[in-house]
């Protein structure tokens, strides 16, 4: 074999497109900063407390036609930053469109899922199978926006499971950590259990993160374990080592046009486009690591 | 004059640190001497998935697996097998081995003009791009 040699290459000029998208994100981006401006300036309390959600301000004169807003706390952020800048996953992240998606921010597919009655316990169920906790936010917030919901077929639940990949992993699991057994609810009827659901769908995403290792690909990014399962195993590790500018078409290259088309993807459609769509529902929870190291 | 530049900064501040999340990844540099090829059994969305196909620590019968590979591979362009293997490299680097007889060269099932090119991506990992 070779030794390997490199031709210098300089980064791809963008395309139109892209710059478009990058554009959308940056006036998104400044529409942020001067909410987040406004915000800090009416208001004079702390924005976020450490242990709970923003402190609300008791008006003590009334204004008509302003709707009375109750907070019902959640349960507190134990991961405080992590999904904010410190994005440890070195993959394909390609970022936020800024303007389809509704949980587009730092800290939104965390926050999402702690909203939720179950998504503490969620949280600690993911950690203690290795699995990053935003990275099963990121699952919920995709599959349902973490409303425990039914669906078509035998797809049911905040993280929308099929009834067979549900029952292997929530085996699997259990398996791994026999302690989670008292900790279920039961059957099929676990399913609808947001609870015992993210125990399955942890699992399911751990063992896609260490299907994609074996694939060679270190560090398997929340992109990359959605891409192989969107695209199977051998089509999520071509989306994870394809540079963003090839196309979907060309990249998946096992797949027709027709099936492309029924899944979605368009012709011109770039990895890069299909990352960033689901980047923008998820913000940087993207780009992380789907396994705890 | 003042407002204006502490505004600017104020932006420039903000887009570097929405850019966090959009660390978008590039080619960094085109690998000579290698080639794509394909695995030969590819998975096209419907139907049963094929079976993983192993890639070994070398090319003797008694090498152990060391992974599985991707949909597409990278060997190089020159290489002969050696034991019915080919030498390929994987995502992370490593020099891997796969049966020859499990793949065929690249091509695109729904863009069959396209091409790919071996590449070092600016996120660490051999993969490819579509250069011509």
């Amino acid at each position: 074999m070779p030794p390997i040699a490199f031709e210098t290459q300089p980064p791809s000029s963008p395309s139109s497109k892209w710059s478009r998208v990058t554009h959308s994100f940056m006036v998104m981006c400044l529409a942020t900063l001067g909410l987040k401006l406004v915000n800090g300036a009416s208001a004079q309390v702390p924005a976020v407390l450490s242990g709970g959600p923003p402190v609300q301000v008791v008006p003590y004169v009334s204004e008509p036609g302003v709707p009375s807003l109750t907070i019902t706390p959640g349960t507190a952020n134990p991961f405080a930053g992590a999904d904010g800048s410190g994005s440890t996953g070195t993959g394909s992240s390609a970022g936020s469109s800024g303007g389809t998606g509704g949980n587009v921010g730092d800290s939104d597919a965390l926050s999402t899922m702690l909203g939720t009655t179950w998504g503490g316990t969620a949280v600690s169920t993911a950690a203690s199978l290795g699995v990053n906790p935003s990275a099963l936010a990121a699952t919920c917030v995709l599959e349902s926006g973490c409303q425990n919901i039914g669906g078509s077929g035998t797809v049911a639940g905040a993280f929308q499971m099929t009834a067979s990949t549900y029952t292997a992993m929530i085996n699997a699991a259990v398996a791994q950590n026999p302690s989670l057994a008292s900790t279920i609810v039961p059957g099929l009827a676990g399913q609808m259990d947001p609870t015992t659901e993210s125990i399955a769908a942890s699992e399911y995403l751990l063992q896609g993160a260490q299907y994609l290792q074996n694939q060679g690909i270190t560090d398997p990014t929340v992109l990359d374990v959605r891409g192989y399962y969107n695209f199977g195993p051998q089509g999520g590790a071509q989306i994870a080592n394809a540079s963003p500018n090839q196309t979907m078409a060309s990249v998946l290259t096992g797949y027709s046009a027709a099936t492309l088309a029924a899944n979605g993807i368009t012709p011109s459609e770039t990895v890069g486009q299909w990352q960033a769509s689901v980047s923008a529902k998820i913000g940087n929870a993207a780009s992380q690591s789907v396994l705890n190291s | 004059m003042v407002t204006r530049k502490v505004n600017l900064l104020a932006g420039l501040a903000l887009i570097l640190s929405c850019g966090s999340a959009f660390a978008q990844v590039y080619t960094k540099q085109i690998l000579t001497g290698y080639k794509c090829m394909m695995l030969a059994q590819q998975w096209g969305g419907q139907g049963p998935v094929p079976p993983p196909v192993p890639v070994y620590s070398g090319p003797h019968p008694n090498a152990e697996q060391v992974g599985i590979a991707g949909g597409t591979v990278i060997v190089p362009s020159t290489g002969e097998p050696n034991d019915g293997r080919m030498e390929m490299l994987f995502p992370n680097g490593r020099k891997v081995w796969i049966d020859v007889a499990n793949i065929v060269p690249w091509h695109s099932k729904a863009d069959p003009t396209s091409m790919c090119r071996p590449v070092l991506l600016s996120n660490g990992r051999y993969g490819t791009d579509g250069g011509r």
